[in-house]
């Protein structure tokens, strides 16, 4: 569950999880252009390959497909079960069209894995960033723009998802050692692709990519820095000694089961040990030597699974892993917007209340 | 320390008594505060004040929270003041992450000198 997910989601409607979305056209490269020509069929032409086919076949869990395309008639289950590019042919010749918006709004990102979630502390409405959108975002970016390569993020595509909007980040902003010769490795400056999602009643943001705090504030300050507005962006994180209050009150808020874990062992010396679920209990915390063992053990991460219903109708379940450093949560195996957004009012709220 | 006059205190100091009878080498505050419902800054209190009389010794651990998330201990410390302040590559994943309050952990081992106090009360 590491590694990092591309781009910066904004949602500007309480209710957006079931709004449809309008796509706009942006740039690809021709090679992946003619790879998805001859994966989905159709003529070789640059504009007619849709922007949602893209989004899909690099996107949307083969599962959710499957589920989502047995619910109109007409389907075809061989076609349903084979290669990704043939279900998603099937997928467009059976949905509606609204489907397909949703299908499209609900997993924006290739994989949506490390996050922070973030709260605006300043008093701005939903007008005013739709403003902000319409008046600062150049046309370019909604195309999508060959960005400036620097330490801070640069935006180099914003994608118009109805009543969302994501923005793609590029940052030259870390060094990989690379064995360039036997023995000899050489420091390579690499890139760091970034996302977030921002979101109404209140304004709040989910940054997908960054490993540190320090990165995934610098990609808020420039999507501010782009509409022009200082939203003043808190990160949602407990505080230091409160993180086993923070799993209890998560875990029980969302009726999740502990399915992985790592915890110090009291009795070894320094030693960490790494628990899993299995079947037959699928929480840990049902396990008679776990909880004699290591029930009060500190974690140095633990995994909760929880279940929620997307803006699809479908039921999610959902894996979270988080511990050090508070407010970094990573997520799996693909979850929605709709899974994402839920799981970020539940901490907001129990934040909130302590 | 004498927490003599102090049931709080007195009951926490013969908990980790208890603890370390029975064979707990590496106490942390979170760890008495989740298992005794106690606040951990009083576990913290109390676990500082025994390194403070000896009983206890110190042992400071930097988790690496790189990009890979493997949330492995990568140095160790027996003072705090040691800890570096700047980026780290992670020895062992090769991760760069800052050492941060909230990935450095403090845990508290038995000295000799406590083991032998309390083989003597024994």
């Amino acid at each position: 569950m590491g590694g990092a997910s591309r781009g910066l989601l904004i949602s500007d409607s309480e209710d957006s999880l079931n709004s449809s979305c309008t796509l706009e056209c942006f740039a690809v490269p021709l090679p992946a252009l003619f790879i998805i020509y001859k994966q989905i069929g159709g003529p070789f032409v640059a504009d007619e390959i849709s922007a949602k086919k893209r989004r899909m076949l690099d996107n949307v869990p083969s599962d959710v497909l499957i589920a989502v395309a047995k619910t109109f008639s007409h389907h075809s289950k061989e076609k349903l079960y084979q290669d990704q590019e043939t279900r998603i042919v099937e997928v467009l010749r059976v949905c509606d069209s609204e489907t397909i918006d949703r299908l499209v709004a609900e997993f924006p990102t290739p994989c949506a894995l490390v996050a922070w979630l973030f709260v605006a502390e300043a008093s701005i409405s939903q007008r005013q960033v739709s403003d902000a959108i319409k008046e600062e975002v150049p046309t370019a970016l909604f195309l999508g723009i060959q960005p400036k390569l620097q330490e801070a993020p640069s935006i180099y595509r914003v994608d118009s998802l109805g009543s969302n909007t994501m923005f793609r980040c590029v940052a030259s902003d870390r060094n990989q050692q690379l064995p360039i010769a036997f023995g000899q490795s050489e420091s390579v400056k690499v890139l760091s692709y970034y996302d977030a999602l921002l979101h109404f009643s209140k304004l709040q943001a989910i940054v997908f990519g960054p490993y540190s705090a320090l990165k995934a504030a610098a990609v808020l300050s420039t999507v501010d820095g782009l509409l022009g507005i200082d939203s003043q962006w808190s990160l949602l994180k407990h505080g230091i000694g409160q993180s086993r209050k923070f799993y209890n009150a998560l875990k029980k808020k969302m009726d999740a089961l502990l399915i992985e874990t790592k915890r110090h062992d009291p009795s070894g010396d320094y030693r960490s040990v790494a628990l899993e679920a299995r079947d037959k209990n699928p929480d840990l915390e049902g396990v008679p030597s776990f909880k004699k063992q290591y029930l009060d053990a500190e974690s140095e991460f633990d995994v909760l699974r929880f279940r929620c219903k997307n803006s699809l109708g479908l039921m999610e379940s959902v894996h979270v892993k988080f511990g050090r450093p508070f407010g970094r949560f990573a997520f799996g195996p693909n979850p929605s917007t709709s899974a994402l957004r839920f799981f970020q009012s539940q901490v907001s709220e129990l934040l909130r209340e302590s | 320390m004498n927490y003599y006059g102090n049931p709080k205190l007195d009951r926490l100091k013969s908990l980790i008594d208890a603890e370390v009878r029975n064979g707990v080498h590496s106490l942390r505050a979170s760890y008495l505060s989740n298992k005794y419902k106690i606040e951990p800054a009083l576990a913290q209190k109390v676990l500082s004040d025994l390194v403070a009389t000896g009983d206890l010794s110190t042992h400071y651990q930097l988790l690496c929270s790189g990009e890979h998330q493997r949330y492995e201990v990568d140095r160790e410390f027996v003072r705090r003041d040691e800890i570096p302040k700047h980026e780290l590559t992670c020895e062992h994943c090769g991760d760069r992450y800052m050492p941060a309050e909230e990935n450095i952990v403090v845990s508290f081992e038995p000295t000799d000198l406590y083991l032998q106090e309390l083989a003597h009360q024994s």
